[in-house]
């Protein structure tokens, strides 16, 4: 081929290096404890009841292998038949049917093919690349979890459960012969299955994204709230009804912990404490990540003043009380946190923060967030990958932050209001809200 | 393959159903969090995010079991060894200096259900990218890729040339692994057919031919000498003779009335210009001394046309980018962009054509073998007709306007700065670990105060190092060391001694620390026997009970948990009403057994179209020659929790079951080559069984006798 000069490409996967003060670990407990079985990415439904039936028709199409093996058949074996749907789904967003294509992933591969289909008048096929890797960033990649979480498959070999028998059953067969249904299963020979454009089309008509019938929303709903913690917290999404946000703030998280209280099951399940635990540590992450953020911008513009010069800077200072108030928080909380699940959710940055508690100056808040993000980076805390230091302390006097983290604008104040991960919340609200489970206000 | 801009993309399977079998690498600089997070993650398909820290590993080491990966790396261009699996060898060189960028990567599919043999497509990737972040997503870098299988007719004499520059590179390198890939790539490249094509390169070239490979090429196209001269080059010949040799270069190519060097931009220092970064002195020299015009352009801070990768493909991105955005971190990425010039690259240009040179070369001394030692350095040469004149300028579409240089005024550029080499522990030859034993390797005159450590591998915090060798500051240290784990010292940074606490570590880390004159700098230790590994370097083995259940659900062993909690039936064992708790009774344990068993024909089976997935699945962490050995072990260690006390008998009936398996899996593989992988195996597990026969008198009645005949049929 002809050579070619790269494309910049500062997107895609970031390398892990997203969690400079070790604060994911303690985030993953936490949504685990409020949302478990939901990610961040499992935005629509129906790819539940998609995957369900390429399964259903993998066990169908041919023989199921035993012990791990299996499991990797019927993974592979929702490929194709998940191209196949995302080209019946775009055809549909095509006929108009608002949604129809809204969240498919890889949706442009899709539209593409589509798009030279249509300008053809060929049959359609899976037989197109559908994402750079679909077994990774796919249906299979994202919402297995959801799909396990939600009773629907077993987790170790990947067969359907009953419900998830039940529901594979509910979503609409693709327009293809017996024979080709069979080629569906099994990825080697599926390039072969030829499905008539007209067909595709009509088959996207009941299979789009949002076409689910009320039947099929329901056990969706069902499988969407199968754990008691998503049903709790579904139960009180409705009743925060019309004051559902678009985008989750601790103090939406707040009123959502206010109607866990009234709940029963939700108090015996720790949920109120859950939300409690999320705003206290979200707080203490954000005043140290502010000040952390600080000391990148500070040391891209100063890059040969010594830090005695930021020490007494009064916005400097401020970030300071900051830290140690929302750390006394923490504290607090912890100590009066009777829950062994949730303080052990919350151990992650029980440490750190016992140590911003103490700090007495500026310069000592600066020495712990440095020597904490070291002790990330190597790998020390949590038996992770060691990684390279986002920012390195010359002769504890000079600040230098690695090129690929240098900041030209200083960062916002920590207010204590936004949230620094995703709690799930916004997915979840989502899929309820699809499946008639939560009215959109 | 499909087109794309995006480097990271042309690491990916070529198609459907393909598995990455084989991938060498050479680069100067590595940077392992990349490799391992970003390339091998998209490379093998790794589903879990890299936040999910034990999920990301547990998946990217099955992945890498069945995948062989070699890198050859510049001890100078890694600071820091942050390669966590002992599955990558990381291969450094340092006699003379590594700076090629060359790729080789094979993929396999089966084909077993047609009953034909497994396709196989391998690449070649040559060009400037290091195998860093920056490289793949940042720079301006110039790549080309070529595809090879037994489809299509490529140019294979330029994959066996890349073959024979590796081959150059590792000549002192004793790597069995790498041997073994290369052996591979060759046999594969032998069967292919040569051809070539209008777009495709008509050489590949190390440092010393890159110049008269051009000018040869130029010679076929025109008789006339050309009319530019293009260079596209980060780096320049330094020093007072430096125009000598760009002088030289330009008379070798021709000497063409126009030259035009691109060299990295930047902003003036009163950030009002941006200038090439090149020595005005030199460049008014140069001026001077050629007979034609010379122009220096800068590359541009970011080129519109060039373009952001992604955009296009919605749907790609994993959990991780949602973290980076909430976090802002992505969003500052896109506020400032500079992108640094690495593309390395000549081109001839005249009515009737060009040649053009893309790869790892800078325009130094060293680069192009202008009269000094010269770098291992790849690069591929094209000739072109006057119809691809749009396609080459789309390679420059990154470069500024030109300023002339003229003779009496030196041009305004911003002075190239020199960056200082740090000092690596070029004496080492190599560090090779096998079981607990580490083999070190010396080259070249020993420093006397040399300390070599190698850190514990622990799940947290530090369990302090082994001390591997200390030298006194007098005598000269040996060529040659091999270093027991067991019988090490353990010391803390400072080497005073530690006790040991716990149950201490018995598999080696990836790196050596070499302490010397001051210095300090990472080593990286390479494994040969990579069955032999735990999954995860911190990791523990699993349990009989956990393999049985992996293979019978395929629930897969958690080896950062401490083992307490596995098997089908998790809840304690307690008596009055509750149903008698089965996990102690053999019979139930040797019944879970069997009906594992298909489970492992099963897994067998699906690897059984490469070597380095079916010896992964016969001999690794979780494969029938482990739950073997668990078996045999069980009778002289106490039972695990949730497991029963064995008999000689229930583990002779599971030794002659698992050679049982190995003997039909074999029977069922019509390549030779892939047969040899059971012999090791199955010698193994017989020769258990014989240990256990001798030893335990009630495996030598008639009946086990007839029973193991009836099953493997006439056994010694």
């Amino acid at each position: 081929m002809f050579p070619f000069v790269t494309a910049y490409d500062p997107l895609g996967g970031s390398a892990g290096s997203i969690d400079p003060l070790g604060a994911l670990q303690t985030y993953g407990l936490l949504a685990d404890l409020l949302l478990p079985g939901v990610t961040t990415i499992t935005t629509r439904s129906r790819y539940l009841s998609m995957v369900c039936a390429a399964i259903a028709n993998a066990e169908k199409g041919q023989q199921v292998l035993p012990g791990p093996s299996g499991l990797a058949q019927r993974r592979k074996a929702i490929e194709p038949f998940e191209r196949l749907w995302a080209l019946a789904c775009v055809a549909a967003g095509d006929a108009g049917h608002e949604g129809a294509s809204d969240g498919l992933r890889g949706i442009s591969y899709a539209e593409r093919t589509y798009r030279d289909l249509r300008a053809k008048n060929r049959p359609a096929s899976c037989d197109f690349p559908l994402l750079k890797y679909q077994s990774r960033t796919g249906a299979v990649g994202t919402y297995w979890t959801a799909l396990v979480g939600g009773q629907l498959v077993e987790r170790d070999s990947g067969s359907l459960s009953s419900e998830g028998q039940e529901l594979a059953k509910r979503f609409p067969e693709p327009r293809v012969t017996a024979r080709d249904k069979g080629r569906l299963a099994d990825p080697s020979i599926a390039h072969r299955v030829s499905v008539p454009f007209d067909d595709l089309v009509m088959w996207g008509e009941e299979c789009h994204l949002q076409a689910a019938t009320d039947e099929e929303k329901q056990q969706l709903g069902e499988a969407l709230t199968a754990s008691d913690r998503r049903d709790c917290v579904s139960r009180a999404l409705r009743m925060m009804k019309g004051a559902i946000p678009d985008e989750w703030n601790t103090e939406h998280l707040v009123t959502l912990g206010k109607k866990l209280v009234t709940l029963r099951q939700a108090v015996e399940l720790g949920l109120p404490l859950v939300i409690d635990a999320i705003v206290v540590s979200e707080q203490f992450h954000e005043a140290v990540l502010a000040a952390f953020e600080i000391l990148l911008w500070w040391g891209t513009q100063n890059a040969s003043k010594p830090t005695a010069d930021l020490f007494v800077d009064a916005d400097f200072r401020s970030t300071f009380d900051r830290c140690r108030a929302t750390a006394q928080r923490f504290r607090d909380f912890r100590d009066g946190c009777a829950r062994r699940d949730v303080r052990e959710a919350t151990q992650g940055l029980a440490t750190f923060c016992s140590r911003i508690d103490v700090c007495q100056s500026a310069r000592e808040l600066v020495i712990e967030i440095m020597d904490h993000h070291h002790r990330v980076q190597s790998g020390k805390l949590d038996g992770g990958v060691p990684k390279r230091d986002w920012i390195t302390w010359h002769g504890r006097n000079i600040l230098r932050p690695s090129p690929r983290f240098q900041r030209n604008n200083p960062p916002s104040p920590a207010t204590g209001i936004s949230l620094t991960h995703p709690y799930r919340l916004e997915p979840f609200v989502q899929m309820l809200r699809e499946n008639g489970w939560l009215v959109s206000d | 393959m499909e087109k794309s801009r995006r480097l990271l993309d042309y690491y990916l399977p070529p198609g459907e159903g393909f598995v990455l079998e084989s991938l060498i690498a050479t680069t100067y600089q590595v940077d392992f969090e990349f490799l391992e997070e970003e390339l091998l993650a998209s490379a093998l398909g790794v589903r879990s995010p890299v936040n999910r820290i034990k999920a990301f590993r547990s998946e990217l080491e099955r992945g890498l079991q069945k995948a062989d990966v070699s890198i050859l790396y510049d001890l100078r261009g890694c600071e820091r060894l942050v390669r966590l699996s002992p599955r990558i060898d990381a291969i450094p060189v340092s006699r003379r200096k590594l700076h090629s960028k060359i790729s080789l990567l094979m993929w396999a599919r089966d084909n077993s259900k047609s009953g034909a043999p497994p396709d196989r497509c391998m690449r070649l990737v040559v060009g400037s990218a290091n195998l860093t972040r920056q490289g793949f997503r940042q720079n301006y870098e110039c790549v080309a890729a070529i595809d090879f299988d037994r489809k299509r007719v490529s140019p294979t004499s330029l994959l066996k040339t890349a073959i024979g520059l590796v081959r150059q590179i590792c000549a002192d390198r004793d790597s069995p692994q790498l041997q073994r890939q290369l052996a591979a790539f060759s046999a594969e490249a032998d069967i292919l057919e040569e051809g070539t094509g209008p777009e495709l390169p008509v050489a590949l070239v190390a440092a010393d031919d890159v110049v008269p490979t051009l000018r040869n090429v130029w010679t076929t196209i025109s008789d006339k000498a050309p009319e530019s001269l293009t260079i596209v080059s980060p780096f320049w010949a330094e020093g007072v003779t430096a125009t000598d040799a760009l002088v030289q270069l330009a008379q070798q190519l021709g000497a063409p009335p126009r030259v035009e060097l691109v060299c990295s931009g930047e902003r003036s220092a009163d950030g009002k210009l941006w200038l090439p970064v090149f020595e005005a002195a030199a460049a008014l020299e140069l001026r001077r001394r050629l007979s034609g015009q010379l122009f220096l352009c800068a590359t541009l801070p970011e080129a519109a046309a060039m373009g952001v990768a992604g955009t296009d493909d919605i749907g790609d991105e994993l959990e991780d980018r949602e973290f980076a955005t909430r976090l802002g971190i992505e969003k500052n990425k896109e506020v400032d962009t500079h992108r640094a010039l690495h593309a390395k690259t000549i081109l001839l240009d005249g009515r009737d054509g060009s040649t053009l040179y893309i790869g790892s070369s800078n325009c130094t001394r060293r680069g192009l073998g202008l009269g000094a030692a010269a770098n291992h350095e790849a690069g591929f040469i094209y000739q072109l007709t006057p119809r691809h004149r749009k396609q080459v300028a789309s390679l420059l579409g990154f470069v500024g306007p030109p300023i002339e240089v003229l003779p009496d005024a030196a041009p305004s550029t911003v002075q190239p700065t020199r960056e200082e080499e740090c000092a690596v522990p070029s004496f080492l030859e190599e560090v090779v670990a096998s079981g607990g034993i580490i083999s070190i390797g010396f080259r070249e005159t020993v420093p006397r105060d040399l300390v070599l450590l190698m850190p514990i591998p622990t799940k947290a915090g530090s369990a302090g190092n082994w001390l591997l060798f200390r030298g006194n500051g007098e005598n000269e240290p040996p060529q040659h060391l091999e270093v027991h784990l067991d019988l090490c010292g353990i010391c803390d940074e400072r080497l005073e001694p530690i006790a040991e606490f716990g149950s201490r570590s018995d598999t080696p880390n990836v790196y050596v620390e070499a302490r010397w004159e001051g210095h300090t700098a990472n080593f990286p230790v390479r494994f040969d026997e990579k069955t032999q590994l735990p999954l995860l370097l911190v990791g523990r083995k699993p349990s009989e009970g956990e393999l049985i259940d992996y293979f019978l659900f395929g629930r897969e062993p958690n080896e950062w948990g401490d083992g307490l909690s596995f098997t089908g039936n998790e809840s304690t064992p307690s008596s009055g009403d509750e149903p008698v708790d089965t996990r102690y009774i053999l019979t139930y344990f040797i019944r879970r057994f069997v009906r594992a068993i298909p489970g492992i024909e099963a897994e067998i089976k699906r690897a059984a179209y490469s070597r380095a997935p079916l010896t992964a699945v016969l001999r690794g962490p979780t494969s029938p020659l482990e739950l073997a050995e668990r078996a045999f072990a069980s009778l002289t260690t106490a039972p695990a929790k949730d497991e029963p006390s064995k008999t000689p008998t229930a583990v002779g009936f599971q030794l002659v079951e698992i050679c049982a398996v190995l003997q039909r899996s074999r029977a069922e593989i019509a390549e030779i080559e892939l047969r040899v992988c059971f012999d090791p195996v199955t010698a193994r597990c017989r020769e258990m069984l014989r240990a256990l026969e001798e030893r335990h008198p009630e495996l030598g009645t008639e009946a086990f006798r007839r029973y193991k005949e009836q099953i493997l049929g006439c056994v010694e």
